[in-house]
């Protein structure tokens, strides 16, 4: 606890040089959430208690036309925070950010009142080729670098914070200088970004590369995780995929427990926990037990057996 | 002769028609025609956009049928279709794959429908189309409950607002008739009168519906906005008779995602539909269904990851 709220209060204190957020604060999202997709809008409309929703925002329109769905506008209408989450920013990429996108970015923030956007820590081009792909970041002081200027260059164009999310990765690059908690750390400490906690895909790199995906839960800088994802995957050919259109498996459910858990105990309150479903939309019945399962996942004690 | 005489007399010598010269009267034709004309339109308009009765909204709710006629005259054949398809009483082309029974309580229309279907596959004539003006009850039905203008309705609607403009275009067919037998030319006013027909021919149409109806309508798409075809509704998610109500209230574009063979089978299509209209003379809706305005007909009918935006989450990383 003491940790947590003296890294807060440094945090806080901090004022990036670069743009007129301040680095360490915190925005107020909390409860749970879910990915916005059209395809499903109906059954979000009516989830109980639903208090934000993420929205990718190169879906909102292209860069110099916006677009808020009108389905989305009733929802931000009714008070449910919609958080715009880029896909294509490639915050990797040697070559930089590009500003079109970052003002994208901004304007989707700006639009939706949103309390913060959010990105991932991967690359999607380079060398002029589109990946296709949240392609994972080599674990390096190189690779920091890049990183970190282009974090804080979006921070500096964006009116509100910025969370960055870590990818799941089926490999390894070879000759990290980091592990991926030890990267974040230092993400963190270098840029003051928030976190967007994938515990799906945390459990699939622990599962893949044959860790313990608690163990590398407790060493994730918690006190900087701003909201977090959760998503079904399945096993194929001995590898577990974070497919987004499998259920939740009870292991990740677990996590979400142990995090709420840890979070709490560093008294920084439970935060907020989303389901992303991306296709293969179950029936509406299921769609509403997986949500419900994340909201008392976060309030219920964590099975002995699963510790 | 006392003086007033000599007046008398010399404004009929001058021989102006009503003793009011051609030039005046004109001059005071266009200016009481473009007064008719705004005031025509006023009324118009505030007779078509008048509040309605909350009564006409607040009785037993729509059924997709009504609603589907409301949308498009071909709407309920268009909804029966789906409906049969969707219990698997017809196939994806239209051919029957059983006869139907009890158990799927099928209305009158989508009994129609299926002998229509049956018909159009056993004699694929143009004039056997089912899209070709399906005779049902649900256009009695939503006029009785005053959503749509009957004749009637249409004609008394037309004589509220229409009389400005057939006032005065009554005033200068008799200054007209009154000129020729004065001797006088005529031929300005005519073509003055003639202009009239313009305003005339566009403030004469009336909507389908009346404004319950448009409210009802409106009211049921902004609900169920969420079924639109561009937001490639997840028919497993909400249930079979999503579907139906998806192609009720906004066209076949949602059946692309049910089933695409149907969607763009030869009984659902728009341009079949209307070469056999206009072959046959038989067809008179304005809309026959088909895709309809959606813009998703030609879209892929597979689910898109990561929210439509390619790559964001499952299997991507992130």
């Amino acid at each position: 606890m003491a940790v947590g709220a003296a890294v807060e209060e440094a945090a806080v204190a901090r004022t990036s040089p670069l743009h007129g957020v301040s680095v360490g604060w915190r925005p107020e999202i909390a409860g749970v959430g879910i990915g916005w997709r059209p395809e499903i809008a109906g059954v979000i409309a009516t989830l109980p208690e639903l208090s934000f929703v993420e929205v990718i925002a190169e879906s909102l329109g292209h860069y110099g036309s916006f677009a808020v769905d009108p389905e989305i506008a009733k929802l931000h209408n009714r008070g449910i925070d919609a958080i715009p989450h880029g896909i294509r920013l490639s915050l990797g990429s040697a070559t930089g950010v590009e500003t079109e996108r970052i003002a994208h970015l901004a304007s989707c923030a700006e639009a939706l009142n949103s309390p913060l956007v959010s990105e991932h820590i991967a690359f999607v081009r380079a060398g002029g080729i589109e990946a296709g792909h949240l392609l994972p970041m080599p674990r390096t002081r190189e690779a920091l670098e890049v990183l970190t200027a282009n974090i804080r260059k979006t921070q500096a164009n964006l009116p509100v914070p910025l969370a960055v999310e870590n990818v799941a990765a089926l490999f390894e690059w070879p000759d990290a200088e980091f592990t991926e908690s030890e990267f974040l750390a230092e993400l963190v400490e270098r840029t003051g970004v928030l976190l967007l906690l994938d515990v799906a895909n945390l459990y699939a790199n622990a599962r893949n590369c044959g860790r313990d995906p608690f163990d590398e839960l407790e060493r994730m800088p918690v006190e900087h995780v701003a909201y977090c994802h959760v998503a079904g995957g399945a096993e194929s050919d001995g590898m577990y995929h974070d497919t987004h259109t499998h259920p939740v498996p009870e292991a990740v459910l677990d996590l979400v427990t142990a995090f709420a858990e840890k979070r709490r105990d560093a008294g920084l309150g439970v935060p907020a926990f989303m389901l992303e479903r991306d296709g293969d939309y179950p029936p509406e019945a299921e769609l509403r037990a997986e949500y419900e399962a994340i909201r008392a996942a976060t309030t219920q004690p964590l099975p002995t057996a699963a510790r | 002769m006392t003086k007033d005489n000599d007046l008398d007399v010399s404004l009929l010598a001058n021989g102006d028609t009503w003793s009011i010269s051609g030039p005046t009267f004109l001059r005071l034709f266009l200016f009481l025609s473009a007064v008719a004309i705004v005031a025509t339109f006023v009324l118009r308009y505030r007779y078509l956009h008048a509040e309605p009765d909350e009564e006409l909204l607040s009785k037993t709710p729509p059924t997709a049928m009504q609603l589907a006629f409301l949308r498009d005259a071909s709407g309920p054949t268009l909804v029966a279709m789906t409906t049969l398809h969707r219990l698997g009483i017809i196939d994806s082309r239209g051919f029957t794959l059983r006869m139907p029974t009890a158990a799927d309580q099928l209305d009158d229309v989508t009994r129609r429908a299926l002998s229509a279907v049956q018909a159009y596959r056993a004699d694929p004539r143009p004039s056997q189309h089912p899209l070709n003006g399906l005779n049902s009850s649900i256009g009695d039905e939503v006029r009785a409950r005053r959503w749509m203008y009957t004749e009637a309705d249409i004609w008394r609607a037309r004589l509220n607002f229409l009389w400005p403009l057939a006032a005065v275009a009554t005033l200068g067919a008799i200054r007209i008739f009154a000129g020729i037998s004065n001797g006088k030319p005529v031929s300005l006013l005519l073509l003055c009168l003639a202009l009239l027909l313009i305003p005339l021919f566009f403030a004469i149409s009336m909507p389908r519906l009346t404004p319950a109806g448009q409210r009802v309508l409106a009211h049921h798409q902004q609900l169920y906005s969420y079924l639109q075809p561009q937001n490639r509704p997840s028919l497993r998610t909400y249930g079979p008779e999503a579907v139906t109500f998806s192609a009720a209230l906004f066209g076949a574009g949602t059946l692309m995602f049910y089933d695409p063979t149907f969607a763009t089978a030869d009984i659902l299509s728009a341009g079949e539909a209307a070469r056999a209209a206009a072959r046959s003379g038989q067809y008179t809706s304005n809309n026959s269904g088909g895709c309809g305005s959606s813009s998703s007909c030609s879209s892929s009918s597979g689910s898109s990851s990561c929210g439509g935006g390619g790559c964001g989450g499952g299997g991507c990383g992130g």
